[in-house]
């Protein structure tokens, strides 16, 4: 293992150049028994980063493509809570390190910058016991707009002047904190800190399932994480997987 | 409310099938394709807003859907091969929407193989195989949301 700048504890790095996708060499790691809780594997390049279903993240150098290893001990649905969590910490990072721009959640764990996507994370079990959350910044530059299904900016585009490492470093401080408050008291504290955050409660949208799209108004988080999408006359469902879009009328 | 839309031969069968499993999963929607033919089945219980349906078939419509059958359900939950879900999320067949299927009915899996992913909030949950056999039943379809404890397949 090498360090690059150390993080704030608990946290510690592994630091690789360039990798297929950081998830899955954090994977490998907790299935050969070498996890350990906090630490972060980072890569300089992926050359097979991944979002939801299969679909391409762009990284090239410069942006923040890392995955943390989180010890969970509470069963894989609570798990995803944690993406919240994660969520809220960045766009506290990204509030202090860009104060003239606005960051806000979108669900389920994408931050947008200036109402377009900044951020994104993924995260898989791995070996039983522990959460991979994949994450990755556009610091440098944001994918074209062919490669990008909702409308993408980099943080660099906002005038920020660091570098991905400056990024993760940040990011660490502030989720340490909420990783220990997820722990000690659940689900709730980081449920009403994300909906303070939340892009478009209260707006239209349109969210996009795995075979149908569902067009309502976003209501909120139900107490597990799910999306609650009011449909009016069709009633109020709640969404545990999709893609969240804005019509236009959000900048 | 049921509703059709089918190009091809019409497969009454397969629609039946289809329309069983939307009440015995409480499902409000199905849709099922296969690149040659794509078949929806709908219900809705609150008054029809977006599917407005022509005049001329409202009795049809209006036939009430009957108490969910979860017998099907209830036997398959109980099978000894049942691999049930861990959580509430939903289900995917395949690592991506282009891709093969992880399991059909018929293969042979081995302990540990993966079946299907459960997503819930972008987490994205392997379910592997507890034992090596047969795969013998798929019991949810492709995106469908899956609750905790549900069967999702049976291995025998």
């Amino acid at each position: 293992m090498c360090d690059g700048i150390s993080l704030p504890p608990p946290f510690r790095r592994l630091a690789l150049d360039s990798v297929g996708s950081t998830n899955d060499e954090a994977r490998a790691l907790a299935e050969a028994g070498e996890a350990a809780d906090c630490l972060v594997v980072s890569a300089r390049r992926q050359s097979a980063g991944r979002g939801r279903r299969g679909r391409t993240w762009v990284s090239p150098a410069g942006n923040l493509h890392c995955s943390l290893l989180v010890a969970v001990d509470g069963g894989l649905g609570a798990a995803a809570q944690l993406g919240f969590a994660a969520a809220v910490a960045l766009v506290d990072t990204l509030s202090r390190l860009v104060p003239g721009a606005e960051f806000r959640c979108k669900w389920p764990n994408d931050i947008l910058g200036q109402g377009r996507k900044l951020a994104g994370m993924l995260l898989e079990p791995a070996a039983e016991r522990w959460l991979v959350l994949g994450l990755g910044v556009d610091v440098a530059a944001a994918p074209s707009p062919e490669a990008a299904a909702f409308p993408a900016v980099a943080l660099a585009d906002l005038g920020f002047g660091g570098t991905a490492d400056d990024v993760l470093a940040a990011f660490c401080g502030e989720f340490g904190p909420w990783l220990a408050r997820w722990r000690h008291d659940g689900f709730a504290p980081v449920r009403a800190a994300w909906t303070a955050r939340a892009a478009g409660l209260g707006a239209a949208a349109v969210v996009r399932l795995e075979h149908e799209s569902l067009a309502g108004t976003l209501v909120g988080l139900d107490a597990d994480g799910a999306l609650l999408l009011d449909q009016g006359a069709r009633g109020v469902r709640r969404v545990l997987a999709g893609d969240v879009f804005f019509p236009e009328a959000r900048s | 409310m049921r509703k059709i839309m089918s190009t091809k031969p019409f497969d009454s069968e397969l629609v039946r099938s289809l329309a069983k499993l939307l009440d015995e999963t409480n499902l409000t929607e199905i849709e099922y394709d296969t690149g040659s033919i794509r078949i929806r089945v709908a219900r809705q219980s609150a008054p029809m807003a977006m599917h407005p349906v022509p005049p001329a078939m409202p009795a049809v419509a209006a036939a009430p859907v009957s108490q969910p059958a979860t017998v099907a359900h209830d036997d398959a939950a109980s099978h000894p091969g049942a691999v049930t879900s861990p959580m509430v999320g939903v289900a995917y067949l395949s690592p991506e929407p282009t891709a093969p299927k992880f399991a059909d009915v018929g293969s042979t899996v081995s302990e540990g193989q993966t079946l299907m992913l459960i997503e819930a909030m972008k987490t994205f949950n392997p379910i592997r195989a507890p034992r090596g056999g047969k795969v013998t039943r798929i019991l949810v379809v492709d995106g469908q949301p899956v609750e905790f404890g549900e069967p999702l397949v049976i291995i025998e």
